[in-house]
């Protein structure tokens, strides 16, 4: 550790808030990876994908087939089908035929016209609650089995995993909003030490005691002192050396004249 | 880096002052790197941790953040009494 603030610490910083980026691209592979694994090992399904449910809006992952991606959209447009009602019921749904089926009645019309017959829907769970579903399409009815569903299951709580550490879509935005306000006011607090160190003749280190001791007897956080520190007009410093100041301007008219 | 007396009791009220605030490490490091300060995340928490010291000027920049962030942390909803309930509602 330097005593310095070093900049190379900027590009670390940077460089983390790259790799929480990273990661969710890499989350997304492996569900996508988890889809295809989930169409593969029930025979019977064409297709897979992953519904993403944050704050109302619906986002799909992992879908294996452009087909899944059309008829998921269709349950967004529409507002209701199996996958939201997995969701928003946080339990498994099964449809065993669209042509049958009573509920959902224009997305399982829709479904049926694309040629999808049965669709079965888990919910992603995190800490118990429901962030999208899971979901496997066939193109014929009564597709799918008890063992699926247990696959299915299973898939999910990997998924879910996966998911939930990127669920929070303005985690790197929150982050990078944090290093822009410490930036600030790592700014101001130079800027504030400087002025203490020209002002009374200190070194580096004194100027940033001083100012910690000024917080602790004022009862002031840092950065709002620093802010007066600089902004004062009558660059009069808050523990009252205003007098020091005179001097210094004196000093300095002394030197013009 | 050399140790300074009360080296190990500042760090260890300090961590135990993090604690009882139930303050995360990244806030705690966020706020005293705004403060100038120079380790990164993994430097504090090995400092915390005993593993690596501070100087006696970041050591109190540490427990500056942290009173900072404790002073912020808002104080607890008190109970009303029966006289002047009607004041004590907004």
């Amino acid at each position: 550790m330097k005593s310095i603030p070093p900049h190379d610490e900027l590009p670390l910083i940077f460089g983390r808030s790259r790799g929480f980026l990273l990661s969710e691209q890499t989350a997304h592979e492996a569900v996508d990876a988890l889809a295809a694994v989930a169409r593969n090992l029930t025979g019977h399904a064409y297709g897979a994908g992953v519904s993403l449910i944050d704050q109302g809006r619906c986002t799909s992952v992992g879908a294996t087939d452009p087909e899944v991606l059309e008829v998921d959209t269709l349950q967004y447009a529409l507002g209701d089908g199996p996958c939201l009602s997995a969701w928003f019921t946080n339990s498994i749904v099964r449809v065993t035929d669209t042509h049958a089926d009573p509920r959902w009645r224009p997305w399982a019309e829709a479904a049926a016209a694309i040629g999808v017959r049965s669709c079965l829907s888990v919910p992603l769970q995190k800490g118990g609650t429901a962030i999208g579903a899971m979901k496997l399409y066939a193109h014929t009815p009564q597709a799918f089995t008890r063992n699926d569903e247990l696959l299915l299951l299973g898939l999910t709580k990997s998924a879910a995993a996966l998911l939930g550490h990127i669920q929070t879509t303005d985690t790197p935005q929150r982050i990078s909003d944090a290093v822009k306000i410490s930036l600030g006011t790592r700014d101001a607090i130079s800027v504030a030490r400087g002025i203490l160190m020209e002002r009374y003749d200190l070194d580096g280190r004194a100027a940033l005691e001083r100012l910690i001791a000024l917080s602790r007897e004022t009862g002031t956080s840092i950065a709002v002192l620093a802010a007066e520190l600089y902004s004062r007009p009558d660059r009069q410093h808050p523990d009252g050396h205003a007098v020091q100041d005179r001097h210094d301007e004196d000093r300095r008219r002394g030197a013009s004249s | 880096m050399t140790g300074f007396p009360g080296q190990d009791h500042q760090r260890v009220h300090t961590c135990i002052a993090v604690r009882v605030a139930g303050l995360g490490h990244k806030d705690v490091w966020a706020r005293y790197f705004g403060l100038t300060g120079a380790a990164d995340e993994y430097e504090l928490d090995a400092y915390f941790h005993g593993l690596m010291p501070f100087t006696a000027a970041e050591g109190d920049l540490v427990a500056h953040a942290v009173n900072e962030l404790i002073d912020e942390i808002p104080p607890l909803p008190r109970a009303p009494y029966s006289t002047g309930i009607t004041r004590a509602l907004p």
